[in-house]
């Protein structure tokens, strides 16, 4: 994978982690994934989403209820590279804190699958995988 | 900050985040020994585990971790370049180790790695591996890991 494409990409997901964790607007979560991206937090027990509508759904809805997120990312690696399709592997270390509710702390991998699109470099498709117990 | 070119200090970056995902992967130990040199030394005497001369001693270490371990999570950061000759570089970075014994025993330590890297037949090879605690150790490091 070219280095510019792997920074483009780190680029786009310190994006989502800045405006997950700055909890003031959904759109901009949304803008990072492509209209039809599957976006799947099966894994922690979170729902698997298909498109913008559901993504924006799920986030609008779950910053209203937070106090406070922290996500941290290292060890990005590419995973794979076809010319077109890029994907990248990275650890996040995790914390949310709900209004009404216990810490969440974990530490997961990411796995987004991206593509290059009129508007920049978007995600369309996000996995994410526990690698410690919650 | 020596100067180290751009395009080494990017492949001991990735070299040292391969072996992260390889050591996490605790599954194979393969993909893990592919990073060393056959003759690379991996000092863990710092933080009380062995010191290893070959790939058959960091094989038998990680035979022993892989068998006990059911979680691995080591996060890795603050990459900073030591030095390069032309030929070896070696680069530092931090590392927060996670980790679940099958007992249900659990460790975590905050460390730094340093890695002295090579080039062999085109692909990069750590020779000398030294991981040195900068927070109290917890005894559960010993517990899990001492016997390997």
């Amino acid at each position: 994978m070219p280095e510019t494409v792997l920074r483009a990409i780190k680029d786009l997901m310190a994006e989502y982690s800045h405006n997950l964790d700055a909890m003031e607007d959904a759109e901009k979560v949304v803008a990072i994934f492509t209209p039809d991206a599957v976006v799947d937090f099966s894994a922690v027990g979170f729902p698997a989403m298909n498109g913008e509508d559901e993504i924006r759904g799920f986030f609008a809805g779950l910053f209203p209820a937070m106090a406070g997120q922290f996500h941290d990312m290292a060890n990005f690696r590419p995973a794979s590279w076809d010319d077109e399709v890029a994907i990248v592997e990275t650890y996040v270390i995790g914390m949310g804190q709900p209004k009404d509710g216990d810490l969440i702390h974990v530490q997961v991998k990411y796995r987004w699958e991206c593509i290059e699109t009129a508007n920049g470099w978007r995600c369309r498709h996000f996995t994410l995988k526990p690698m410690m117990p919650a | 900050m020596t100067s180290m070119p751009e395009n080494v200090r990017t492949s001991l970056e990735r070299h040292m985040i391969e072996y992260c995902y390889a050591v996490d992967g605790l599954e194979d130990v393969q993909p893990l020994l592919d990073l060393f040199t056959d003759d690379a030394v991996a000092d863990l005497t710092a933080i009380g585990l062995p010191m290893m001369n070959g790939k058959g001693d960091i094989k038998a270490f990680f035979d022993g971790v892989f068998e006990g371990m059911s979680h691995h999570f080591h996060f890795i950061s603050n990459f900073r370049p030591v030095s390069w000759d032309g030929t070896e570089g070696a680069m530092d970075a931090y590392v927060i180790g996670m980790g679940r014994a099958k007992d249900g025993n659990t460790v975590e330590v905050q460390v730094k790695y340093r890695m002295v890297c090579l080039q062999q037949n085109g692909a990069w090879k750590c020779r000398h591996y030294t991981i040195t605690p900068m927070m109290p150790l917890p005894g559960s490091l010993d517990e899990i890991h001492g016997e390997h």
